[in-house]
């Protein structure tokens, strides 16, 4: 029996893809103290609240996989960062002052909260152990309407987030600033797929593959911080 | 042949390249010298090799005589050479250097008059020949040897320490170097072995000399020693005939050696042409670049006076200024009654000289303008400008001209709320006054739409004013925005344009990022000009994302 074999497997690309998010953190950061530019600091708390997220649910797990009320109240402060890295990614859309997001940026704010509340009450109120399926992959197993409202919410912001920097993609000049935002928009596609996958699937490979979509994600955006206008 | 004699005539022929190689150069002193002296090599190498050939003893100390006075000739052109090396220098021949010589001619003179005097005594040893040297006259020989050698060397390592210039000092360091290696060597195999009685290995004496001729060579085309132009192709061609001569020499058979000969005589004749037709159109490639070189100076001398040109138009139209905003004030307040009351007749007559100072005051202001973006001095202030309201207002405010030449006008947009651009708004009023006006001109009782339209889309806003006047030329519109085009009648109908307007208007769009064009259907049936600008939200947001994006 190999080591890999005892590690339950959603915890442990949970924790890759948690890691990776804090280093795009730290280098965001990094990027804040040198520009000050707004827009970049709200883009390293979203970061670090994906990285909170993804230690909040795969931490538990990794401490003890069998301790399914330890890994289901992890679930419930991670769906807590999840809510409040939403709210903290639409602060970097405002940041750079564009249009639509700016005008109603009120209303998407009013609509993040209140299915954040909605899901997190349905969470607490109903509270339901998850299932751990094949090679340790974890099914969250909660409420069905709180199932679907977390994970639609992950695809749809994730969607708005990709058309955002695809657009903001056609207005920036200079291929390394065009290839930055084509890869914040690509990771909004790629983490909206991933939260859908990951928080309404019951189904162990559909999990695996949102996870290994979730740390490709991570990766893609490290290599924000390599490419550099000459 | 003995590969003794072979070696020494393939020496002299690549001694007696190298010698015309370096007349190639400029035909300076040390050029001239330098040559002589590889020159000298070669005589002594084809001397010594036939010396060594030689099976009649008279002949062989024939040649054994003519070696040794070539090999004199070396030391003495090598010192003359040290005397003028680098070319450069102030130093010129005097009537001392020619004493130099003399120690030479006494040594012509003295083997002309006895043939013994260096080789007292030559016999057949085998294949070989055995001589006996005159040592009292020999050492003299070798002592006129060191001195020149010595004196050539002080004055090469005085000209080292003296010179300032680096190339130089790289040149002098291959020449001390590759010359005093072939020296000692070829002096120790030529001059003190034989003094010792060993005659055998003299033979290697010029061989040493390759050592002077690659580090000569070398520096001729890396450093650029004796100002050679060097052409791949004569060295490529000097390198086979130089090749096939060896093969020639070397060739055991007589088929062999018909056959090498024939082919020397074939590479030698086409390599000459081959040469001739590269060595033409290097020059000619020379003389483009020198008539390059004189225009790129031409241009920047132009440059220089249309600076001078943009500067005096610059002051003058500052000193026109003043005047006229005297004659203009003045003019005005006697048309509005201020000096009392003026006859009819000289009231329109001032009125005259208050519109023409106005214009006056146009045309100068223009000017000032070209100059100030021709000298890089027009200063932007970008605000948020409604483009709307900025084109009502200048319609209003152009009212009275617009009234006078008949003409109505209309102002439309695509049913958007807001129209801001970022721009300059008294350079962008000036603009669309400018196009305005000139649609007024040119469309007398006419009419004028004035439309705004907003892409949303791309973020581009658009104003345009058409016109159902004289048109314009196709021929034209290419550069109806170049300084002072004017198309054939223009002047008849607007008299008093100075040419400049809309080249002014297309560098001020331009500075806004924006695009400035004119389409017309042909003469007679209107026209319209095109201002395309950028929508005020999108350049910012366009900066924000720069900002962002740059800094990540």
């Amino acid at each position: 029996m190999n080591l890999l074999s005892l590690i339950p497997l959603t915890p442990l690309l949970y924790f890759t893809g948690g890691v990776l998010c804090g280093l795009v953190a730290l280098s965001a950061y990094i990027s804040y103290q040198k520009s000050h530019n707004r827009a970049i600091f709200y883009l390293s708390l979203t970061f670090l609240l994906l990285c909170l997220h993804s230690l909040a649910l795969s931490i538990p797990g990794l401490m003890n996989i069998h301790d399914l009320r330890m890994i289901g109240g992890g679930y419930i402060v991670g769906t807590f960062f999840l809510y409040a890295l939403l709210l903290t990614a639409l602060k970097v859309q405002t940041s750079l002052n564009r249009g639509f997001v700016e005008k109603h940026s009120f209303v998407i704010n009013t609509i993040v909260i209140g299915v954040g509340v909605t899901a997190l009450w349905l969470e607490i109120t109903d509270f339901r152990f998850p299932v751990v399926g094949a090679w340790g992959t974890i099914f969250w197993n909660t409420t069905p309407i709180a199932t679907w409202l977390i994970g639609l919410t992950a695809l749809f912001y994730g969607l708005f987030w990709a058309d955002f920097f695809q657009q903001t993609g056609r207005i920036v000049r200079g291929f390394a600033a065009k290839l930055k935002m084509l890869i914040l928009s690509i990771d909004g596609v790629v983490l909206g797929v991933a939260g859908l996958l990951v928080f309404t699937s019951h189904n162990a490979v559909l999990t695996v593959i949102g996870h290994s979509l979730f740390v490709f994600a991570s990766l893609l955006s490290l290599l924000l911080f390599v490419f550099r206008e000459r | 042949m003995p590969y003794e004699v072979v070696s020494l005539f393939a020496i002299a022929v690549l001694n007696a390249l190298f010698s015309y190689f370096l007349l190639e150069g400029e035909k300076n002193k040390t050029n001239i010298l330098f040559s002589l002296v590889t020159l000298s090599v070669a005589l002594w190498s084809v001397n010594l090799a036939l010396f060594i050939a030689s099976s009649d003893l008279a002949r062989g100390l024939f040649y054994a005589n003519n070696y040794y006075l070539a090999a004199a000739a070396i030391p003495l052109l090598f010192f003359y050479f040290s005397l003028f090396f680098p070319p450069e220098t102030t130093k010129r021949w005097k009537w001392k250097h020619t004493l130099y010589l003399l120690p030479f001619l006494l040594l012509i003179l003295a083997t002309l008059a006895n043939r013994n005097i260096i080789l007292a005594e030559i016999s057949l040893d085998g294949r070989h020949k055995a001589v006996v040297l005159n040592q009292g006259f020999y050492l003299v020989y070798a002592l006129y040897f060191l001195f020149f050698v010595t004196l050539s060397y002080y004055q090469l390592g005085k000209s080292y320490l003296e010179s300032k210039n680096i190339l130089e000092k790289i040149q002098l360091r291959f020449i001390v170097w590759g010359t005093l290696i072939s020296y000692l060597l070829g002096m120790t195999f030529n001059l003190f072995l034989p003094f010792l009685g060993n005659y055998r290995q003299i033979w290697l004496g010029p061989v040493f000399t390759l050592i002077m001729v690659f580090s000569i060579g070398y520096a001729v085309f890396r450093h650029h020693l004796f100002n050679v132009k060097v052409i791949t192709a004569e060295v490529l061609t000097f390198s086979i005939w130089f090749f096939i001569l060896i093969r020639t020499l070397i060739s055991d058979t007589l088929q062999d050696q018909i056959v090498n000969g024939v082919l020397l005589l074939a590479t030698t004749i086409s390599g000459i042409f081959l040469v001739r037709s590269v060595i033409k159109e290097v020059e000619t490639r020379e003389k483009i670049e020198r008539l390059a070189e004189d225009l790129s100076k031409a241009n920047a001398r132009l440059k220089v006076l249309d600076q001078q040109k943009s500067e005096f138009v610059s002051i003058a139209s500052h000193q026109l200024r003043g005047p006229l905003t005297a004659i203009k004030g003045y003019a005005s307040m006697v048309v509005e009654g201020s000096f009392g009351p003026v006859d009819v007749k000289a009231k329109e007559a001032v009125r005259r000289i208050f519109e023409s100072s106005l214009h006056l005051a146009k045309v100068v202001e223009d000017f000032l303008n070209v100059t100030k973006i021709e000298q890089g001095g027009m200063k932007f202030e970008f605000t948020k400008v409604d483009l709307k309201k900025l084109a009502v207002d200048t319609v209003a405010e152009l009212k009275p001209n617009i009234e006078r030449a008949g003409v109505a006008i209309a102002i439309g947009d695509n049913g958007e709320k807001e129209y801001y651009v970022l721009a300059d708004f008294e350079k962008l009023r000036q603009v669309i006054a400018n196009l305005i006006d000139n649609s007024v001109k040119y469309a007398p009782k006419g009419d004028v739409k004035i439309f705004i339209d907003k892409q949303k889309e791309s973020g581009k806003i658009t104003l345009s004013i058409t016109d159902n006047g004289m048109g314009i030329p196709k021929e034209l519109e290419n550069r109806l925005f170049e300084k002072f085009s004017r198309g054939e009648g223009v002047s008849k109908i607007n008299t008093g344009g100075s040419g400049l307007g809309l080249y002014l208007a297309k560098e001020v769009i331009e500075a806004h990022q924006g695009k400035i064009w004119a389409h017309s259907a042909g003469e007679g049936k209107g026209s319209t000009f095109f201002v395309e600008l950028n929508e005020y939200e999108q350049v910012k947001e366009a900066e924000q994302a720069d900002r962002f994006a740059k800094a990540l």
